[in-house]
């Protein structure tokens, strides 16, 4: 009988364990992420509006369906991603989302020059190295580290109304996110 | 014997309750832990940032969802109205109150998985920019099937449904907001066909 308390002791001991480390795999495992569920849009390297017809607008769930959105994957192993927006005072965003679906971070029309806001995304060990080249006669630029090698970034406008459509998913489709020259 | 049988047995309490824990807390229609609760209404902050905890994260990873920032905005979901009865696309619903300070907000319904609500119109959603405001009188909105006087999102589909606000530009998420939260839309149940 003792020896039986103890087995299922151990039992619901392991199921602890069990339990937290299948919890922490699953962002990893997860098969229909957010990154994934963009694969068929083919935005790697580029801006791609998301379509709002038809099952295809479904893509991302609880998609705001008052804004238009353009989504670009990036992976950061061949060098940093420097992505450029234009983003309309009707209010506007820029989000860096990591594999997992997470935002990370976000800019908004507001804290845009000239109407463009303009990042770079590098892994952590590029982040240190810029931090450390950083040079005084550069132009300001917003360098951000990515938590992970791939992710994706939406630009996300807010349409006052329908008519506005056509106009911002051509801003949207403008926004760049490509790999950036070396300088 | 008896050793094997027990090895067996701690080994199967550990995978089944294991496994089946982390199945059923990522399974829940909400994330299980950190949720804002203002009258049917639900959001969770956390899903806007790095800070999220393990639940969230793998939940957000699951869901498929592309979440809302933190210095975005914040999104609630009610899937009941004030009365505690589920959502249903067969009933008219009057949406009335005011909304805490920010830019803008956009209302929206969806179907449980997140697929937009079909209606004839094809108009998804509305938002601060199409409502009309009286000097003095709260927001009212009406879902129904057909057009009415009037703000108006239409309605369509079958069965139960999702409505999400998001406000956007907003300090409700912030801990301070959090703790004292601003009452949101009340959702009143019209009739039903």
């Amino acid at each position: 009988m003792i020896r039986l308390i103890y087995a299922v002791a151990i039992g619901l001991a392991l199921a602890g364990l069990i339990h937290v480390a299948s919890l922490l795999r699953v962002p990893q495992l997860a098969p229909n992420g957010a990154y994934d569920r963009l694969a068929s849009l083919e935005a790697d390297g580029r801006f791609v509006v998301l379509p709002d017809e038809g099952e295809a607008a479904d893509r991302l769930p609880f998609r705001d369906p008052a804004f238009v959105t353009a989504a670009c994957r990036y992976d950061l192993s061949q060098g940093p991603v420097t992505v450029r927006a234009n983003l309309p005072s009707s209010y506007g965003a820029v989000v860096f989302h990591n594999r997992g679906g997470q935002p990370f971070y976000a800019l908004s029309d507001r804290a845009a020059t000239n109407g463009a806001v303009e990042v770079t995304v590098l892994d952590a060990d590029a982040a240190e190295e810029a931090e450390a080249d950083e040079t005084v006669e550069e132009r300001p630029n917003i360098r951000i580290a990515s938590p992970t090698e791939t992710g994706f970034v939406l630009v996300r406008l807010f349409a006052p109304a329908p008519s506005a459509r056509a106009g911002l998913a051509a801003i949207a489709a403008g926004a760049s996110c490509a790999r950036r020259v070396s300088p | 014997m008896r050793l094997i049988l027990q090895v067996v047995l701690a080994f199967t309490i550990a995978a089944g309750l294991g496994l089946g824990a982390t199945w059923w807390s990522l399974t829940q229609a909400s994330p299980p832990f950190g949720a804002l609760a203002i009258g049917p209404w639900r959001a969770t902050p956390d899903v806007g940032g790095l800070g999220a905890d393990p639940y969230l994260r793998a939940w957000i990873a699951r869901s498929g969802e592309a979440p809302l920032a933190y210095g975005d905005g914040l999104s609630f979901d009610a899937t009941t109205d004030d009365a505690g009865r589920p959502l249903d696309a067969a009933c008219d619903y009057r949406l009335e109150g005011d909304l805490p300070a920010a830019r803008l907000w956009t209302l929206a319904a969806f179907t449980p998985t997140g697929g937009r609500l079909a209606n004839p119109l094809g108009r998804f959603a509305t938002s601060s920019a199409e409502t009309v405001r009286m000097a003095g009188r709260p927001i009212a909105i009406e879902l129904a099937r057909d057009a009415r006087p009037g703000d108006w999102l239409p309605l369509g589909g079958e069965g139960s449904f999702t409505l999400r606000l998001a406000l956007y530009d907003t300090a409700l998420g912030t801990p301070l907001a959090r703790s004292a939260p601003t009452a949101l839309l009340a959702i009143i149940r019209g009739t039903c066909r």
